[in-house]
Formats: C-alpha cells, structure tokens, sequence
C-alpha cells in the first residue's frame, strides 16, 4: 500500500459530470484501436462500392479522377462525424441533467485496496477486482474504469489528493484492453 | 395463488439465477425492438435518408459527366430507404450473439448467481460482484419478452429480471407494482 495514503473517498455526482463523463467515455472510444478498424472498414467498403458504381457508369477514368479527391474527402467526414455527434450528445445530456428540479444528491463512497475497488451508496454497492476492468480512461475531471465495453465506473479527480491519483494510477496501469 | 392475488411472503418475491450470454442476447434484441419503434428512432432514419439522397444528388452534379441525376437519385433513395430500415435489424440480428458472448466473456460482474426480490417500496439485485436497490418510483420504464423483464434506470441503463423463471404469481406481482407506479411496459413476443 502507498503510504500514508486513504483509500477512500466521498463524493456526489453534479450536473456536469454525467456530460463530461460522457464525453471522456467517447474519446475513449473514439481513439480506441477497434473504433478506428470500424471506421477503415467502412471507408474502404464505401470507396469499393462507390468506385464500382463509377466504373458501372463512366469506366476506369472516371473512377481516378473522381476517387483522388473523393477517397480523403470522405475519410475526413468519417472522422470528424463521431465528434460532432459527441459533442452534440455532450451538449444534449448536460441541457437534460441541468433542466428543472434536481434530485437530491447520492452520497457515492468509493473505496479501493490492492484487490479491489468498491463503489457504496443508497442505490446500491459494486466491488470489482482489477484485473476485472477492461480498460482506464482518465482526463482533467475523471477516472473511468469499464467493466465492460458499455459500462463505465467513474472516480471524479475533484475529490483525489494527489497521493491517491498517483496510488489509483498505479492500481490501474496493469488495466488492458480485451 | 392467483396471479392478481397480492404477495407477501418474501419468499415469494425472490429468484435466483445465473445470467449466461443467451439471456443477455435477449436482452439486447429487446433493447433494439423497444428502441426502433420509437417517433425519434424513426425521426433519426428519415432525416439520415434525407441528408443521403441529397448529398448522393449533389456529388453526382459535382462530378458532372454523363450522369442522369434525376434519374440515379430517384433510382437511390428507396434503395437507400431499405438500406435504412433493414440495416439495424440485420445488425442487431447477426451481431447481438457476438456482443452478448464478448460483453459476457469479459465483464465478470455478470458471472456470480444472482438473486432479485422486491418487495413494496424497491426491487433489488443481490450477488457476489455487488447490490444494486431500485425503488419503484425511480424506475425509467420497463420492456419484456418471452425471455427477460429489462427494468430500465435511465434510458441507457437496464437491469434484467429473468422473466421465464418468474412464476405466473411472481409475474404478475412485478406487473402490478409496475402498474401502480405508472411505469411504461413495452411487451413484445
């Protein structure tokens, strides 16, 4: 154990943090090695089926010139339509989480050892071991942990002391992707 | 017992099983079915078909040549319209085996025994990765098939009831707390 470190902390989730949460889980995913095979999966099936239409219609010729500019065009697009989703899913979450009367806040407690992490609340308790987690993400707000692709546990860096991001990272490095 | 009969032995309202990849694909197809016959769902559709049709239109003018295109477009959009509406049945179709067995193989919470009971003011999920304690009045809304009970906590997140180990009188003991919190049940099959 990390000295005279506490392993432990008490937080409440504010209205921001399920977008930014949100937000950091799409980077994540945006920049992970599976999204990006999709996306050149895709690109390059478009261009297969596009180019034979071209080919169909206007033969060779047409199919050069046309795909030397429409081939990096659409690449572009492909990349840059997940953010601009992400980002219109970020702006659209926060807008709902802030709208109208707030619920009462959760106290969550999150609690970790050499073992495990452990999250506490009214709602409910999870204690997950970490070689169960299939992958870390972190930014300047969060910790996510994912037990799976889909879901996602959140450690907020507001309520971390230095010591215990340095210790929580270090729990956290031998995390890989599966 | 009746299934209209009220409950009231604890006992009763507990059942314990182990989830397995089969019944998480069932609940991801009823996911999709509860998802895809929604007005935004098909809003989303319409508006992708539009923005398809017209920029098909627009880069086959761009590109000039011998194109008719009048005549490729109208020729495009109902093949993209069928595109649209049997692609995510296709998908979720052959891929939702594949999710359901990786999601399975991977997440580790879902492999202990689970035990789910309720009783008046809350369901609860009990098992060896954790807890989880729903009140009624906090559930989103709730779909069902022949296979599993989804209870949904947002429109994201979902807990599973097995429905087909569910007794008649346990079934309809769930239903009626549903009923009477006002909480939506899509059934399908």
């Amino acid at each position: 154990m990390a000295e005279g470190v506490e392993r432990m902390v008490r937080f409440h989730m504010e209205p921001a943090d399920l977008y930014r949460a949100q937000k950091l889980n799409f980077r994540i995913l945006l920049f992970s090695r599976s999204f990006m095979m999709m996306l050149a999966r895709v690109w390059l099936l478009s261009m297969l089926a596009y180019g034979g239409l071209l080919y169909l219609q206007s033969g060779w010729d047409e199919v050069f010139s046309v795909l030397i500019w429409f081939a990096p065009l659409f690449l572009v697009v492909l990349w840059c339509t997940p953010w601009v989703v992400m980002a219109f899913l970020s702006w659209r979450t926060a807008r709902r989480t802030t709208r109208g009367p707030q619920p009462d806040p959760i106290v969550i407690t999150v609690a970790w050892d050499e073992t495990a992490i452990s999250w506490n609340s009214t709602a409910g308790e999870a204690k997950t071991r970490w070689e169960d987690f299939v992958k870390a993400g972190q930014d300047e707000y969060f910790i996510l942990l994912f037990e799976s692709d889909a879901l996602y546990r959140i450690i907020p860096k507001r309520v971390l002391s230095a010591a215990q991001q340095v210790d929580l990272n270090t729990l956290s490095a031998g995390i890989r992707p599966r | 017992m009746s299934r209209d009969e009220p409950m009231n032995d604890s006992d009763d309202r507990r059942v314990t099983y182990h989830l397995d990849a089969d019944l998480l694909k069932q609940a991801y197809l009823l996911h999709f079915r509860m998802n895809i016959f929604r007005p935004h769902t098909l809003f989303k559709l319409v508006v992708v078909w539009c923005v398809g049709v017209f920029a098909y239109a627009a880069i086959l003018y761009a590109i000039g040549g011998r194109w008719d295109v009048l005549k490729l477009t109208l020729w495009f959009a109902p093949v993209l319209a069928a595109v649209l509406l049997l692609m995510p049945w296709l998908v979720n179709i052959l891929l939702s085996g594949y999710s359901a067995r990786k999601t399975f193989r991977i997440q580790k919470s879902l492999h202990p025994a689970i035990t789910v009971s309720w009783d008046e003011a809350a369901i609860n999920w009990v098992s060896a990765s954790g807890t989880a304690h729903l009140p009624w009045e906090n559930i989103h809304e709730c779909g069902e098939n022949a296979r599993v009970l989804l209870i949904f906590e947002t429109p994201r997140l979902f807990r599973m009831v097995p429905r087909h180990l569910l007794t008649p009188a346990q079934l309809g003991d769930i239903h009626a707390h549903l009923a009477r919190h006002g909480i939506k049940l899509a059934t399908f099959g």
